[in-house]
């Protein structure tokens, strides 16, 4: 990775469905250690810049190049090396529902990592005990409440220590106080070990929480962007309905809680990764 | 083999049942102008090809994963005693039921022929040549396939699949191989079964209403039924459980559109399972009785 390389850079992202264009020439840039939100209304396509992003699909036409190699070129086998560096953080939660909670955050450990049986134990406990969800590892995904649930979804995600964490739709279908224990563990993720995330969503009380910088998603491409503050001054006529839509007022918005930098985020994690 | 009337009319068979389905689909269809991602319908032709070629691809990709480490040994015997659990009820009482009427009108036509003793041979004979592997496999094909359907298609719809790709495991080694297998291996064993049960039936009812004892009847069925004849009916049998579990496994994977779309994908591999093991019956015929001719 050379200096002023970004982790992450789409370039002219297209994605078609049929004759159903979903995304039209998108630009976005995600640098390491930071925290980007993406808002936009529903439809608007951003599940499925989600998906491009970690790999699950194919885009249309386009780019996406991560450190600086273009992933949207690789063979199927060269992809799944790819995916296993992102998570996802699905918006349905999308637990395997014929496993325990603990089997879910151990699959990708033994799925693609082949680990011990006793290192699978060792992480699973530690991640789910990190999300104070240690107490459910017997349950299956049916019997637990939706905090539960997103809560073990990034669990499972974290469980493979990626480079890159997507959350779709984080606190959609939770209350609110659920959700600001959800965007206390997305920053938690960040600070703790030093993740990169893209934060899909459409509550602007999140995106303004825990991002460094927002995005707005619209007709297929991002049309406007800036940090937290930048963003809901600059932009006030679309931004102010989602503001509203989320229950936030923004002329009595408070100081943002403190947060590390994205430097100190990516010092976190490569500080991380010299220990495990 | 030169091509026959039977082979022209089983070609229209095939084309006019999903015109018929078409036609029904459309009906439902009209005046609903939803914009739902959903699978494009496998009737038209376009749309045929595109089930046909994922299909494909994916059972290929299964084969392929059959020769990476590890291999779903746990997974496979999950599904075979799911598979194998959930449809013998079902495969023992048609077979039964089915031997007993198969009997009392064979018992009862050839009677005004007197040639009621013949229903032994001719039980046996159609038994294990047709039925037994048949039947069963478009009975509990139907069963199989949905429930297949079923299954993946939740987890379709629930990004379950996804989260197993963006997990780093293979949905086409994790789900679709084990039950290709599994349904591969239960069929014959569910064939014999209903061989065994419905013959059983047949001789019961015949002894009880024609008075032809049970010994004559399976003495005749048994001098009449060669070799040839019970591995035609069984060979039948693994590409039967392959088709039940490609085809539940395609419609499942390719589900979109919620819980209606689970329905759908459901409802089409019924169709298209019981379709498909009646023409592929009658290739399969074909084809064994060039290697056991009679
Ligand atoms: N597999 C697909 N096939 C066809 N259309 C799709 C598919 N996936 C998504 N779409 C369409 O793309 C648009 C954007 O979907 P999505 O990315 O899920 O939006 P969002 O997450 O912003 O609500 C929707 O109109 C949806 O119908
Ligand atoms: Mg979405």
């Amino acid at each position: 990775m050379t200096a002023g390389t970004p982790f992450i850079a789409v370039r002219g992202l297209v994605k078609r469905y049929d004759d159903k264009v979903v995304l039209d020439d998108l630009d976005l840039t995600v640098e390491r250690g930071e925290t980007v939100a993406i808002i936009g209304g529903s439809g608007s396509g951003k599940s499925t810049l989600a998906r491009l992003l970690v790999a699950l699909e194919r885009p249309t036409s386009g780019s996406i190049l991560v450190d600086g190699c273009d992933i949207t070129t690789l063979d199927d086998l060269e992809l799944a090396t790819v995916r296993r560096r992102f998570a996802m953080v699905f918006q349905r939660h999308a637990l395997l529902d014929s496993m325990t909670v603990f089997d879910n955050v151990a699959f990708p450990l033994r799925e693609a990592e082949h680990l011990p049986s006793s290192a699978v134990r060792d992480r699973v406990e530690r991640v789910l005990r990190e999300l104070g969800v240690d107490g459910a590892a017997n349950k299956l995904p049916g019997e637990l409440s939706g905090g539960m649930a997103k809560r073990v979804g990034i669990a499972r995600a974290m469980a493979m220590q990626p480079e890159l964490l997507v959350y779709d739709e984080p606190t959609s279908g939770l209350d609110p106080v659920n959700s600001r224990i959800v965007d206390g563990l997305i920053e938690r993720m960040r600070s703790a070990h030093g993740v990169t995330s893209v934060v899909i969503t459409h509550d602007m009380v999140t995106a303004y929480r825990i991002s460094d910088r927002i995005a707005l998603l619209a007709k297929g491409r991002i049309v406007a962007e800036g940090t937290p503050e930048a963003f809901l001054m600059t932009h006030q006529e679309t931004v102010r309905e989602f503001a509203q839509a989320s229950g936030m007022d923004v002329a009595r918005l408070g100081p943002r809680p403190g947060r590390m930098t994205p430097e100190e985020v990516r010092r976190a994690w490569y500080r991380a990764h010299e220990q495990g | 083999m030169q091509l026959q009337i039977i082979d022209v009319a089983v070609v229209v068979a095939a084309v006019f049942a999903p015109a018929a389905d078409a036609v029904s689909g459309w009906w439902r269809a009209t005046g609903r102008g939803s914009q739902e991602p959903k699978p494009p319908s496998w009737v038209e032709p376009k749309g045929f090809f595109w089930h046909v070629g994922n299909a494909t691809t994916m059972t290929f990709g299964a084969i392929r994963a059959l020769f990476r480490r590890p291999l779903e040994l746990r997974g496979t015997i999950a599904q075979v005693e799911a598979l194998g659990v959930e449809s013998v009820g079902i495969a023992i009482t048609t077979a039964v039921f089915v031997g007993m009427v198969m009997a009392v009108q064979f018992a009862y036509g050839l009677q005004r022929f007197g040639g009621m003793e013949y229903t032994g041979r001719i039980v046996g004979v159609s038994f294990s040549r047709e039925l037994a592997p048949t039947l069963t496999a478009v009975i509990v094909g139907g069963r199989m396939s949905a429930g297949i359907a079923a299954e993946i298609g939740s987890m379709a719809v629930t990004e379950q699949i996804d989260a197993i790709r963006s997990l780093g495991a293979d949905p086409l080694k994790k789900l679709v191989l084990p039950r290709i297998l599994g349904a591969t291996l239960v069929m014959p064993v569910l064939a014999v079964l209903a061989l065994v049960t419905g013959f059983t039936g047949a001789m019961w009812i015949t002894d009880n209403q024609f008075g032809i004892p049970c010994r004559f009847f399976y003495q005749t069925a048994l001098e009449s039924v060669t070799l040839g004849d019970l591995w035609s009916g069984l060979i039948k049998c693994p590409f039967f459980g392959a088709i039940i579990a490609i085809v539940g496994c395609h419609f499942g994977l390719v589900t979109r559109g919620g819980t209606v779309g689970v329905g759908r994908a459901t409802t089409m591999s019924v169709v298209v399972t019981s379709t498909f093991i009646l023409i592929s019956d009658f290739f399969l015929t074909k084809v064994t009785l060039l290697i056991w001719p009679s």
